[in-house]
């Protein structure tokens, strides 16, 4: 048989997703397609109040519903020995205290917390039969003060969420040498402040959260979205059922996105388990859109005060922020590190800025929690050091391009340590932005704006030089059978959500063995496939699981040679590889494909006992550190001075994210990225009233960008490999945020600077621009 | 949930009407979203199978449009200008999928403050007809469509057509609306406006507001400036905000008054003048 790799499936070709016939056909499976024999359905019953002590709940109508089951609530997951909903992270307060850690109950017990808090599950033998008892259950509150802002959250006088969290803060956080950041403050000639805000985004995946749970003597089955089912696994198994790993199982099909989202372990999982222990069928639930507005993490929401110093020629001397995050109602769903530890690693980007300090309160409030979204402080850091970065060459009236240029950190000073403790590997920021300004015809601009203006149109121009710190290391998994036949499954711990693993994991694997692309197939999302497997998240997997590939096949290869040497009969140093083939050293014409291996071992040839009886390998990696994908985004807006409307005409990108292992793939996570950043900076905004109701519970009030909305996204790159990993890759799965966020809002101010508009928050909405511009000059 | 029922003839669907208080069901692209969560309560008349309610005819002196004709019936119809503007929002109106079901009568009944059909269709100084089993009656659309999410429609009513007279001069229509985004939004404001012509002036115009107040209206005093104006590429800069007093926009999460005011009359100033000689 032919058995070799084909060059049009290498690395570095723009292979289309192999699982994309499948699912345009409507043949994925995603959790909502899996139906269990016996199967019940499971609704929640929410609180409509956003804080309340919990008085009672009175299930007796909802439970004499026709087709109800079974009605469950706190005290009953309480009483089934489950345990309760864990925060993993840890982190020190600035005054070197552990970080309070509340506990929480999947269906809340004494108090409810923010509106969508499940208090109960209703399950029955139809969806609707659910639903419809599910609006039967009966909460009694009484009613308590609620805060929706980290900011009133801090008041003196608020209500606390949590008896631990005095202050209601979650974390207290601090990073830098104060004194020395006070010094150069204090030293520098020029000091720009901004405040800015990384406003609160509702995620919205187009497949809404969903979990099927099944419980058979002992042994527990949860289907569920995440990114990850090892550590779900994990975490369920320790912290929830407290039962041995091997007796849990986390399943995941197909996932509709998840952008960090879906990755926390949510009390409905919990919920779903529990009820399918006590009725002894599988239960299973699905959200509604309704309730995802309600109940999914949401991103961002944070307000940060923003410092940099200069000295008299512009070079940067301390980078300071100060702020909150509001983290929402619940530890362990929501996550610090976008408010925190993210800031400190990717505050610094591109530049020699030499000191920085970061202060941030993590604070509960009576909001949906808010976990990861897309970049999860990356963007959100990038945003703030590029905002500085334009006004103060506003303020300081040097040009915006050369102060860049100016506190670049060069490419000759690579590997370079920054202050927030990283080592760059690579990265050439002066070449990645001088092409971006060729590339976006930056010179061309005035021509461009003259046109606006004959049409009555501002028009502005915006840099987003962005660096983003991809995720740390891990350990990750990488296993490689070979089926009778000739196919390849392929299995890691890395899990799909949409980003096309399963077409650059084969390209990588194919061109390691000089095996055929079209044979492997990508196994991923059970967790019973699984030694260890950290998951996707902070755009690692390509690198991450790519050094497990990677591994994995030196290790088949490594098996090969033995069995190559005994079916040569030659010794196994004389044996090489190349192109999917062993040979004896010097003598071409005896030799072995892969394809002749397996076919020698699928015959049944007696292996001696200390070889490797097959070609099969299961490898553990340890993933390598974090690599720091950069670039220059480039985006022109104009803006209708009478109505407010801003418009991105132009969006221009120049990005290195070193070895590109599949350019499409690699373009089309730059763009997802790019429009959710457009989203967010033009257009969407979370909003809650004072009482905590959520007024934005719907796309009717929730604006999303369309095709519409989007220009061209032009796409170049400037690829530096990055040094420490095998496959010279970068992280792409977040930067297109990174980029979006600044280049499209220092191109609004850029525009609205005529009226000396000197900063507008995300989302630029029309309303807003227009107010902005009428303070300015209310005559227009 | 009731009784549902779905006739294929009008006389059938008003009998029923006469009988029991039964929500009408047309496209129900306002009814589902405004059930979301909830199962429809009460008896269901769907009257997507009545085929003589769906359709645009020319008679005479006006045109007839059946109550049921979608969005998408509307713009692949061969149309004179006069229906531009009416077209203009039909092409807004949510997605293509709403378009496909969504109908002209269904906005109307559905009584929004910023329903988009209902400006284009106070330009063309639309009447309603409606149908019960006591006979057919008509109403200019501007006392139908009476207060916010409130129509006269009566017990035992169905609306069957809606109707526009022919000008007999030739005329031209435009529609605007400003959101959050262009497609798939609840307006912040909509503005339509139709002219007839006369040797190069405007010999009536009528111009209308959606989404700044509780109901759609008509702007008498910018109407009455506008006769006689030359039409050419300036017509909008008569406008002054003191045309615009019949408004009274709100303040909510997707903008506050004042700027739905200001924008509202940019928006005016410029339909105008789109109505201009190219
Ligand atoms: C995603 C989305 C986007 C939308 N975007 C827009 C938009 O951009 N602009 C806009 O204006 N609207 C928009 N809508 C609202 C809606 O699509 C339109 O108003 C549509 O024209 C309603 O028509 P329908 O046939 O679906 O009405 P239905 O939902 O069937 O009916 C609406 C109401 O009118 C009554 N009714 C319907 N027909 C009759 C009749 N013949 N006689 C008496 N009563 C009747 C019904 O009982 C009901 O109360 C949107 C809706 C959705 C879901």
């Amino acid at each position: 048989m032919t058995y070799a790799a084909n060059p049009k499936f290498a690395v570095g070709q723009p292979v289309s997703r192999t699982e994309d016939p499948k699912l345009v056909r409507g043949a994925g499976r995603f959790t909502d397609d899996i139906n269990l024999p016996t199967q019940l359905y499971a609704v929640f019953a929410r609180s409509p109040h956003a804080h309340g002590v919990i008085r009672g709940i009175d299930i007796a109508a909802a439970r004499a519903m026709p087709g109800v089951l079974g009605v469950f609530i706190g005290t009953d997951i309480e009483a089934g020995g489950f345990g309760r909903m864990p925060c993993g992270l840890t982190a020190p307060n600035r005054d070197g205290s552990a970080m309070v850690k509340p506990s929480r109950v999947a269906l809340a017990v004494d108090k409810v917390r923010f509106v969508g808090d499940p208090v109960a599950v209703v399950v029955a033998e139809t969806a609707a039969q659910a639903r419809d008892a599910a609006e039967a259950v009966v909460l009694d509150l009484d009613p308590l003060q609620a805060v929706t802002t980290a900011e009133s959250a801090m008041a003196a006088n608020a209500p606390r969420i949590h008896d631990e969290a005095i202050g209601n803060v979650f974390l207290d956080y601090h990073y830098g040498d104060t004194a020395k950041v006070a010094a150069a403050f204090a030293q520098a000639a020029h000091v720009t402040q901004l405040d800015l805000c990384s406003n609160r985004i509702a995620v919205s995946p187009m497949e809404p959260r969903c979990a099927a749970g099944q419980y058979d003597d002992g042994q527990w089955t949860l289907h569920v979205g995440c990114q990850g089912p090892f550590a779900t696994r994990n975490t369920l198994a320790r912290e929830i059922l407290k039962a041995a790993p091997d007796k849990v199982r986390v399943i995941t099909g197909n996932v509709g996105g998840s952008f960090g989202m879906k990755a926390p372990l949510y009390p409905e999982y919990v919920a779903v388990l529990f009820a399918a222990r006590a009725l002894g069928r599988p239960v299973k639930w699905a959200n509604d859109r309704s309730e995802s507005f309600l109940s999914d993490g949401h991103g961002r929401d944070h307000q940060m005060h923003a410092e940099l110093a200069l000295d008299r020629d512009g070079n940067f001397l301390a980078v300071r922020i100060t702020g909150t995050g509001n983290l929402g109602a619940y530890p362990g769903q929501a996550t610090v590190i976008p408010a925190s530890a993210n800031v400190v690693k990717n505050i610094i980007g591109v530049y020699r800025t030499p000191l920085l300090e970061v202060s941030t309160k993590c604070v509960f409030t009576n909001t949906a929690p808010v976990g990861a979204y897309r970049g999860a402080g990356r963007p959100e850091a990038n945003y703030y050091m590029e905002r500085l970065v334009d006004q103060a060459a506003r303020e300081m009236g040097i040009d915006r391009v050369e102060l860049r240029r100016r506190n670049h950190i060069p490419a000759d000073l690579m590997p370079y340590g920054t202050p927030s403790g990283q080592t760059y590997d690579s990265g050439e920021f002066t070449a990645v932005l001088d092409k971006a300004l060729l590339f976006a015809d930056w010179n061309g601009f005035e021509d461009r704006k003259r046109e606006s203006e004959r049409r009555g149109l501002l028009r502005g121009r915006g840099i987003g030089q962005y660096l983003e710190v991809t995720a740390p290391p891990a350990s990750e998994m990488c296993s490689i059978r070979f089926e009778t036949g000739g196919n390849i499954t392929l299995t890691t711990g890395t899990l799909d959500q949409g980003q096309g693993h399963a077409t650059p994991f084969a390209q990588v694997a194919a061109q390691r063995l000089g095996v055929p692309f079209e044979r492997i197939a990508l196994r991923q999302g059970d967790s019973d496939d699984l030694k260890a497997g950290g998951g996707t998240g902070g755009s690692k997997s390509m690198v991450s699981a790519g050094k497990a590939i990677v591994e994995a096949c030196d290790k088949v290869v490594a098996q090969g040679r033995q069995i190559a040497a005994f079916v040569l009969n030659a010794s196994e140093g004389e044996i090489t590889f190349n192109d999917g083939r062993f040979a004896v050293e010097g003598q071409a014409d005896r030799n072995l494909g892969i394809g002749d291996l397996l076919e020698v071992i699928g015959g049944g040839l007696p292996l001696p006992a200390h070889l490797p009886q097959s070609l099969d390998v299961e490898h553990i990696a340890q993933t390598p550190p974090s690599t720091f994908p950069n670039g220059c985004h480039i985006a022109e807006v104009e803006i209708d001075p009478a109505t407010g409307v801003v418009r991105v005409d132009r969006y221009s990108m120049v990005n290195d994210f070193g070895v590109m292992i599949n350019p499409l793939l690699v373009e089309g996570q730059a763009q997802g990225g790019v429009v959710q950043g457009l989203g967010q900076a033009l257009m969407e905004l979370v909003i809650y009233d004072e009482s905590g109701q959520l007024l934005t519970g719907s796309y009717t009030d929730y604006a999303m960008p369309r095709a519409e909305d989007m220009p061209e996204l032009r796409f170049a790159s400037h690829p530096v490999p990055a040094t420490t990993n095998p496959l010279g890759a970068k992280g792409c799965g977040e930067a297109g945020c990174a980029g979006a966020l600044p280049s499209i809002m220092n191109a609004a101010v850029d525009a609205l600077s005529k009226y000396g508009i000197m900063h507008m928050d995300m989302p630029a909405t029309a309303p807003r621009v227009w107010q902005a511009i009428r303070e300015k000059a209310p005559a227009l | 949930m009731g009784d549902y029922v779905r006739p294929a003839g009008l006389d059938e669907a008003l009998e029923h009407l006469a009988r029991r208080p039964y929500a009408v069901v047309a496209g129900a692209t306002d009814l589902y979203p405004a059930h979301v969560g909830r199962s429809l309560q009460g008896h269901l008349l769907d009257i997507s199978g009545i085929l003589t309610l769906r359709g645009i005819v020319r008679h005479d002196d006006h045109w007839r449009i059946g109550a049921t004709t979608t969005w998408s019936d509307l713009i692949a119809a061969d149309l004179p200008p006069l229906f531009d503007g009416l077209k203009q929002a039909a092409r807004e109106i949510g997605g293509r999928q709403i378009q496909n079901a969504g109908t002209l009568g269904g906005n109307i009944c559905n009584a929004s403050p910023a329903a988009d059909g209902v400006p284009p269709l106070l330009a063309l100084d639309a009447e309603v007809e409606l149908a019960s089993v006591d006979g057919m009656v008509r109403l200019p659309l501007a006392a139908f469509v009476n207060r916010s999410r409130s129509t006269a429609r009566k017990r035992g009513q169905l609306l069957t057509g809606i109707l526009v007279p022919q000008p007999a001069l030739p005329c031209r229509s435009a529609f605007a609306k400003l959101g959050a985004r262009r497609y798939l939004v609840i307006s912040i404001a909509s503005v339509a406006a139709m002219i007839e012509i006369d040797c190069g002036l405007v010999s009536r115009a009528r111009v209308a507001v959606g989404a700044c107040s509780p109901v759609p209206c008509r702007l008498p005093e910018l109407e009455a400036a506008l006769r006689g104006a030359v039409l050419d590429k300036r017509l909008g800069d008569c406008v002054t905000e003191s045309h615009l007093a019949a408004l009274a926009p709100i303040d909510d999460i997707r903008a506050d008054a004042s700027y739905r005011r200001a924008a509202v009359t940019v928006m005016v100033r410029r339909i105008l003048n789109q109505l201009g000689p190219a």
